[in-house]
């Protein structure tokens, strides 16, 4: 891609670079040297960079989430003990269950709505990043693949995982205001 | 009513991911399916509401960031322009003197002894230091991790998702596995029994948890509520020395969902993945607690 077309054409998407930079990162100071950092990079790449039908968007997306969990991984190689692992994940809800036939009519989605932001803010980054990727940017699975860097199958696992996690939470709501099963 | 349609398939067709063959089947049965259409709906629901509440929740782009990405843009604009002009007179006159130097016989013999010194100096210190330098844990060793966690991630998710999957991959029975395995691997192999936190054993099979060198074995786990354990098992051949040291369980890849835990003993490397439930740490637990061969 050529340089100019390139920096013309980033700038566009740097609201949502910029979001998934906030998922990441849940700084804004960090985000922004994530943001400036995945700039850098894409554009000294530009040039090997050929558009296919995702546009340069996915391609930003993945540079960005490369760096981010390059620092990570600098920051955090050790091995962590288990039980410190799962102290943090102790609160994440059950296994899957079937996908509730409620009276839909009644439920305020609305209301749902600052529900579902806290259930996603308690969320592990990956599942943030893989809700942001789909429900937001509406990236594909594959894309979504390439992106993070893992097979599709993970992909569409934790995609599974996460909403399953979500209409977990919808079922506490749907209790609170009354409402019954179909 | 027909077919019943899995969580997985509705929301596959939510996105758009169903492929022909899937959307052949589905879309009948959404015509006849009321039970069918209210989850489709609900699951479209769902999925405008992750996107309104992820859009309502974001921080504005810092107005400075722009003005930062564009300065960026023009330093590496300029730095490009140094690096390809023309050099200026005095440097070519001093790149002549260079050339001179260098031409003089005695000081190219010089030049060569001095690189064949570097060179027999290097080799000499890799030898002495280089074997260690190996050990260390470093970007090989992360790279393995991830080789191996997407794995067994990857394995986990096809035997919770495809029924006939997980068929192949429990070849042995669960009366067959713990020998099955100690033939596959070389050592005597534990097969926990987690009966009592709720998972039935559903057997087991060989695999390919790289590096694919050495043989490796799966063994599964099922419960009521249908979260699954698998273990997975390779002969320790000193791979992962460095992030195992003690033979306490570890989390190699948090990165990873439920977490990479790993342990080993003298024999065999263990690596557990579990679907996230709030059952995680007892049945880990569990699981380390039966496997420890005291020595």
């Amino acid at each position: 891609m050529d340089r100019e077309i390139f920096e013309a054409s980033s700038l566009e998407h740097l609201d949502s670079v910029y979001r998934m930079a906030m998922q990441l990162a849940r700084h804004p100071e960090d985000a922004s040297d994530l943001v400036q950092e995945t700039y850098l990079k894409a554009l000294r790449a530009c040039e090997r960079f050929e558009e296919r039908g995702g546009g340069i968007r996915p391609w930003l997306f993945k540079i960005l989430h490369n760096v981010f969990y390059s620092k990570v991984r600098k920051d955090k190689r050790a091995p962590i003990g288990v039980d410190t692992f799962h102290d943090d994940a102790s609160d994440q809800p059950g296994p899957d269950e079937p996908i509730p036939a409620w009276d839909l009519q009644s439920l305020d989605w609305e209301h749902v709505d600052e529900r579902i932001k806290a259930a996603i803010d308690d969320l592990r980054p990956e599942y943030r990043t893989i809700l942001l990727l789909w429900g937001v940017e509406g990236i594909k699975y594959r894309e979504i693949a390439e992106i993070q860097n893992i097979p599709i199958g993970t992909v569409m696992s934790r995609l599974h995982r996460a909403r399953s996690m979500l209409a977990a939470q919808l079922s506490d709501i749907a209790e609170e205001m009354g409402l019954s099963e179909c | 009513m027909g077919k019943v349609m899995s969580p997985e398939l509705i929301r596959k067709f939510v996105d758009g991911e169903l492929n022909a063959e899937e959307l052949a089947s589905f879309e009948p049965a959404l015509e006849q399916d009321t039970d069918l259409c209210i989850s489709v709906e609900f699951e479209r629901k769902l999925r405008n509401s992750v996107m309104r509440a992820m859009n309502n929740s974001k921080q504005a782009t810092p107005e400075s960031l722009s003005t930062q990405i564009q300065d960026i843009f023009q330093k590496e604009a300029v730095t490009g322009l140094k690096l390809s002009s023309t050099r200026p007179m005095d440097a070519a006159i001093q790149d002549e003197d260079t050339i001179e130097f260098l031409k003089g016989p005695t000081r190219a013999n010089f030049l060569a002894v001095a690189a064949c010194l570097v060179i027999v100096a290097g080799a000499i210190l890799f030898g002495i230091f280089g074997p260690n330098l190996l050990k260390q844990p470093g970007n090989t060793a992360f790279g393995d991790i991830k080789e191996v966690s997407n794995f067994v991630e990857d394995q986990h998710v096809q035997c919770v998702m495809d029924i006939e999957y997980l068929k192949k991959k429990t070849e042995f029975s669960p009366s067959q596995v713990g020998l099955a395995m100690q033939s596959h691997l070389g050592s005597t192999v534990i097969i926990p029994d987690l009966s009592n936190l709720g998972y039935e054993l559903l057997g087991g099979g060989r695999c390919g948890v790289p590096p694919r060198d050495f043989p490796s074995g799966h063994i599964i786990y099922k419960s009521s509520a249908d979260t699954m354990v698998g273990i997975f098992i390779q002969p320790n051949e000193g791979v992962f020395p460095a992030l195992l040291p003690d033979s306490n369980p570890m989390v190699l890849n948090p990165e990873m969902c439920g977490g990479l835990i790993a342990w080993a003993d003298d024999n065999l490397v263990y690596f557990v993945t579990l679907c996230d439930g709030n059952d995680s740490v007892e049945v880990v637990k569990e699981i380390r607690r039966q496997t420890y061969l005291s020595p």
